[in-house]
């Protein structure tokens, strides 16, 4: 009898230690944002849900892989450039971002415009994609990601890690004056120059391995779960 | 009079039995013609395409299906995409089509800049609309796959 007492009060104390939302992580609502990396992500996690290994519960994607920060930023997309898919439409992002009905969005954009390459005018549309996205979705929890890093043998003159930390430098100004969350998903993918990790990567260049993917997830889940607590 | 009834029926049988069937009037196993064309190496790691998210990903209603399956690659770089679907009716293949035709050319536009030999691929691929059954195949190996689903 003392035994079995012993244990509950064992079990009780082992259910306290947990963290109050582990039970509770969920990404209903949550619609992330991208190009061919987050579009990787997507792919990932419906392949993983499949096998019995759910993650990133309930979230939906709008993801294409040119897509780009200068079509994100614009109210209606660019007719001669591709433009994310909704339902067989093509949307701008502030209306996909409505008709999901998204509470929260992470939105990775910049590299298909070599992010840090042209820098003004580059944070001057994420200005507008801030403004533009609060706008037509108020209330919306948005959190801008950096950019992910290169491959150190990848880089060109436009596509390169120092445009690469510059523009997520700007970027992060840029959120703290607009109230707007930013989420560093760079630097767990890193090695110690600061490139993409050899094993996180799938192309030598800048698309992810599933260890990267898997990383990726990680920081994700951390600070949704940080966000919970 | 017996025996050329008999000749006449006889041929009669032996007419109809040379009529090859028709995959017109036949119901397509869509989980069997897609176990065919797994089989034949063709297709990398696919993943589904869940029903919840037909709506979203490619604007049809799983209502307008009798049974979808919709198969991406598991690596989003490539193209290879294979959609097999029966309509419940044929009103709805008509709703279907025109969002399969959609799709083929949305995958197009996304690849046109950003991969040009995944462009070359879709280009080749195909729609494939017989009353209420209906395909789209993207694949290098397109010719291939358009046979397994056609009973060839």
């Amino acid at each position: 009898m003392k035994r079995l007492l012993c244990f509950w009060f064992a079990c009780l104390l082992a259910a306290a230690c947990l963290p109050a939302g582990a039970e509770s992580l969920t990404f209903e609502g949550t619609v992330f944002v991208g190009d061919s990396i987050m579009q990787q992500i997507g792919r990932y996690r419906l392949e993983q849900t499949q096998r019995g290994n759910p993650i990133l519960e309930g979230a939906r994607f709008l993801a294409i892989s040119s897509y780009s920060l200068s079509q994100g930023s614009r109210v209606t997309p660019d007719e001669n450039k591709p433009a994310l898919m909704l339902r067989g439409s093509r949307v701008s992002l502030p209306e996909g971002l409505r008709i999901l009905e998204a509470k929260r969005a992470f939105v990775m954009l910049g590299m298909n415009d070599e992010a840090g390459a042209r820098l003004n005018p580059q944070l001057n549309q994420y200005r507008r994609l801030i403004e533009r996205v609060l706008n037509r979705n108020p209330g919306l929890e948005l959190v801008a990601l950096s950019v992910t890093p290169i491959a150190k043998r990848a880089q060109t003159k436009n596509l390169n890690q120092a445009n690469f930390n510059a523009f997520n430098t700007a970027l992060e100004a840029l959120c703290q004056e607009l109230g707007v969350i930013y989420l560093d998903v760079a630097t767990p993918l890193m090695d110690e120059e600061g490139f993409l990790r050899p094993e996180f990567s799938s192309d030598n260049r800048v698309h992810l391995s599933k260890e990267g993917m898997e990383a990726f997830v990680k920081t994700i889940e951390a600070f949704a779960l940080a966000s919970v607590e | 009079m017996n025996k050329r009834l008999l000749i006449l029926m006889l041929a009669l049988l032996l007419l109809s039995g040379c009529t090859a069937p028709s995959r017109k009037t036949e119901t397509i196993d869509i989980k069997a013609v897609y176990l065919a064309m797994e089989k034949t190496g063709a297709l990398p790691d696919m993943t589904a395409v869940p029903e919840g998210m037909l709506l979203d990903f490619y604007g049809i209603d799983p209502a307008w299906c009798a049974e979808a399956l919709c198969m991406v690659s598991a690596d989003s770089l490539l193209a290879d995409e294979v959609v097999l679907i029966r309509a419940r009716d044929e009103a709805a293949a008509k709703r279907i089509l025109p969002f399969l035709e959609g799709r083929m050319q949305a995958k197009a536009e996304e690849a046109q800049n950003y991969s040009p030999e995944q462009y070359a691929i879709i280009k080749q691929g195909q729609i494939l609309s017989r009353g209420v059954e209906m395909a789209l195949i993207v694949s290098p190996q397109v010719s291939r796959l358009v046979k397994l689903y056609q009973g060839e």
